[in-house]
């Protein structure tokens, strides 16, 4: 039983954690504790947000920077990466969860790969590639395809068996077997592997800036450190959290617009 | 006819459920009154889905009725214990202890010391005749094994009252009438209270002293049935298929 | 051994030879700029170099250290965190949306920040380690915690435990599994996240080193190196995997994880 009023006193609890912890830190600056850490006061923070926003700063060698101008490079190299990975990914992973001779071919190649961080591949890149656009989209890519293709083999895998019988009781072809029944069950499997893919791929584009490229947010955020600027790595992260948590939302009002049929369901 | 006195008394239990997408409340217990004795086998018989589990449920305080009262001993039920535990239709054994402390677990939360827990858990794994398995983990027992650890389990904490909620409903037929027959021995040597709930009339009458017959949802006392065939009762006997076809001619459908 | 059955082994392992050729083939007869592609018997031969003369063992060590130290720490959080956010209603709505908006920040986007404040060196990178497995435990501690069946809790109370002894016996061993794969899952993060640590602000490990070779024109070490970091990352792993597998296996058999 709900009891009106119950949401919001939830929230209540924890926005008043957040204002407490920006409260805190506000009151420890002013007191002079964090020179030590060199840790500027929120206040400082949050103007030099909304100055990167709206008007741009000079960055040492990046010059005049605006928060957006750099988002963007950052956000194109994610969606070329990332949607190269899709490209690959989703195929190869709906064939190996479909056919059990090509998963028996591919799966100890995948356990072999897999653990080796995606971030690896950036020196070997570095050298072949050289810095710049094509080293970070390679990383992207490699870092989003193993999510993408292994969460969408597994979810092909479990559709359960009742449901394909049923169709083919029905007399569905393979072709509408696959288009009626099988990618709509494996959906929300298939969805959390492009979650999980986007989400890497774009902490990869930032790591991947700070070593290899010279636009973005993470290079950013990495040029604000060898000018001894701060306010602007703080306001650099706190963008680019923004944009994650964007990401993920995205991800997950467009996972419930496409299942409106689950609504209520457990995913 | 018992002149035992009375061990729980039930006034005016009710209870609904505030569901479905209307709010219309679900009335699942509407008005029960029973008084059980000290020392006699009871059981609740009613068709599935009547409310009687959920009315055990509120007598082991492990659910909250909305009005009404229940005592046990003169005291007021108001949450679980070792003196009025339950026993379970999925047994609810502990799946990373063993047999053995599994049964000791009541004893050891209560305070009883080692020397004394280790010889009641012996008495009471002779007693439903599972020596040699106090090692053992339950995914290794049979179903009709793991029922007879909860078994041990509940009367480990020699409580006032035992609540069994349908525990052999999840059996099969051959260890259901195994397990009845234990327990019925278990029963006569100790003479423990046992409320226990059933949808099985021949299981109701071959256990009980007295079988509350309860109706469909909303669920009220039916008729009271007191059992006198004397013990051991034969199943195939005639007095006893008598017995079962006018309680089952009671039992809504 | 009939035909089927060597069939069935041949097909689990044919990449690797089929890899091999590949590669060398492209070593061959592909040109990416002006530096050749190394073939496999090249990397091996460096990778054996490297293992004789101690140089990989001693990076080999530096990243299990750096990797052991910051998982500890966070996994030692994490768990005792989680647990009392699954158990304790209040506690879990006061913390969990502050928690919910750090989350989703990656970890690489903490590194200036962290390299600002504390310099180069191994503080750094443990702190990063730390973050990147820290949330992973958590949530599958706090998840497991409070998925822990009903049935267990009302048996438990039936059988007269407090709620301490709840608490022990009961909600954390039920809640182990989970714990578990949050366990395994966390150290995946932590040795990506070691990686970028180490090819950033560290100046040591297996991450260091294959950086190092670039800059000293040497692919077949990067080459090396990758897989060293490949094989490490599998090995340990498939050691979370067999303690998983004995650990739930000897109560709980048939949950797959």
């Amino acid at each position: 039983m709900i009891r009106r009023g119950d949401g919001m006193f939830k929230l209540n609890r924890g926005l008043r954690t957040i204002i407490l912890f920006f409260f805190l830190w506000e009151v420890v600056s002013l007191f002079g504790l964090l020179e030590a850490f060199h840790i500027p006061a929120p206040h400082t923070v949050f103007k030099t947000f909304f100055f990167l926003l709206v008007e741009g700063i000079h960055v040492g060698e990046l010059g005049e920077v605006t928060m957006f101008k750099m988002a963007k490079d950052s956000l194109y190299r994610v969606c070329v990466g990332f949607f190269l990975a899709l490209a690959i990914g989703f195929p190869v992973g709906f064939w190996m969860g479909w056919n059990r001779t090509v998963k028996a071919f591919l799966e100890n190649m995948y356990t072999a790969l897999r653990p080796l961080p995606p971030f690896a591949w950036v020196p070997l890149s570095l050298f072949f590639l050289g810095p710049g656009n094509l080293t970070s989209i390679y990383v992207i890519w490699i870092g989003a395809f193993f999510p993408i293709s292994l969460n969408t083999m597994a979810a092909i895998e479990n559709v359960e068996k009742k449901y394909i019988h049923a169709a083919l009781t029905l007399g569905l072809t393979k072709n509408q077997l696959i288009r009626e029944v099988i990618i709509p069950s494996a959906l929300p499997g298939i969805f959390t592997g492009i979650r999980i893919g986007l989400g890497m791929a774009w902490g990869l584009v930032v790591a991947a800036e700070i070593v290899a490229v010279k636009t973005g947010l993470g290079a950013l955020i990495w040029r604000a450190d060898l000018v001894m600027r701060p306010d602007i790595i703080l306001s650099g992260i706190i963008f680019i959290g923004l944009i994650a948590y964007g990401l993920e939302q995205g991800i997950l009002y467009l996972q419930g617009w496409l299942m409106k049929w689950q609504k209520g369901l457990v995913i | 006819m018992t002149l035992s006195k009375a061990i729980i008394r039930v006034i005016r239990l009710k209870k609904s459920f505030s569901k479905g997408e209307r709010g219309e409340p679900l009335k699942v217990l509407d008005g029960i009154d029973l008084s059980i004795s000290e020392g006699e086998f009871i059981s609740i018989l009613g068709p599935s889905g009547c409310g009687k589990s959920t009315f055990l449920h509120i007598l082991a305080g492990l659910d909250k009725q909305d009005e009404g009262e229940v005592y046990l001993d003169d005291r007021l039920i108001t949450g679980p214990g070792p003196d009025h535990t339950m026993i379970f239709q999925d047994y609810s054994l502990f799946p990373w202890m063993t047999v053995k402390k599994n049964i000791g677990l009541g004893l050891k939360a209560t305070g009883v010391p080692p020397e004394m827990r280790e010889a009641i858990c012996r008495e009471h794994i002779q007693l439903v005749h599972l020596e040699g398995f106090e090692d053992h983990y339950p995914h290794e027992l049979s179903g009709g094994m793991k029922q007879r650890v909860a078994i041990a389990r509940g009367f480990a904490l020699n409580p006032r009252v035992l609540f069994m909620d349908e525990p052999f409903g999840a059996l099969d037929a051959q260890t259901r009438v195994a397990l009845q027959q234990e327990l019925i021995r278990i029963f006569t040597s100790t003479r423990k209270t046992i409320v226990f709930v059933t949808h099985n009339v021949s299981e109701a009458v071959f256990l009980s002293d007295r079988i509350v017959v309860c109706t469909k949802r909303p669920m009220k006392v039916k008729t009271i049935f007191r059992v006198e065939i004397e013990r051991p009762r034969d199943r195939f006997g005639v007095s006893f298929n008598e017995f079962c076809k006018q309680v089952a001619q009671v039992l809504d459908v | 051994m009939s035909f089927s059955q060597i069939f069935k082994i041949g097909q689990r392992w044919i990449w690797i030879p089929c890899l091999l050729i590949l590669w060398s083939l492209f070593a061959r007869f592909v040109h990416l700029g002006t530096w050749p592609f190394p073939s496999p018997w090249l990397i091996f031969q460096k990778w054996w170099w490297l293992f004789r003369n101690g140089s990989l063992l001693k990076d080999i060590g530096a990243s299990l250290f750096h990797v052991g130290y910051g998982f500890s720490i966070s996994a030692l959080i994490a768990i005792s965190l989680g647990i009392l956010m699954g158990w304790n209603k209040k506690v879990f709505d006061y913390l969990n949306p502050f928690l919910n908006l750090i989350r989703p920040t990656p970890p690489a986007a903490w590194l200036p920040l962290v390299v600002f404040v504390w310099g180069i060196g191994l503080l750094p990178g443990t702190l990063l380690v730390i973050y990147g497995s820290f949330f992973p435990i958590l949530l599958n501690t706090i998840n497991g915690v409070q998925n822990v069946e009903r049935r267990f809790v009302n048996a438990a109370l039936t059988l007269g435990l407090g709620k301490r002894q709840l608490m022990w016996n009961i909600v954390v061993p039920a809640a182990f599994p989970s714990i578990l794969v949050g366990l395994r899952m966390g150290f995946g993060f932590a040795w990506m996240v070691l990686i970028i640590a180490e090819l950033i602000a560290v100046q040591s490990g297996l991450g260091y080193m294959i950086l190092l070779s670039v800059t000293t024109l040497e692919p077949e070490s990067i080459i090396a190196g990758m897989l060293t970091i490949g094989m490490v990352g599998l090995g340990l792993d498939q050691l979370f995997r067999l303690l998983v597998d004995k650990y739930i296996l000897k109560w709980q058999k048939g949950i797959v994880i």
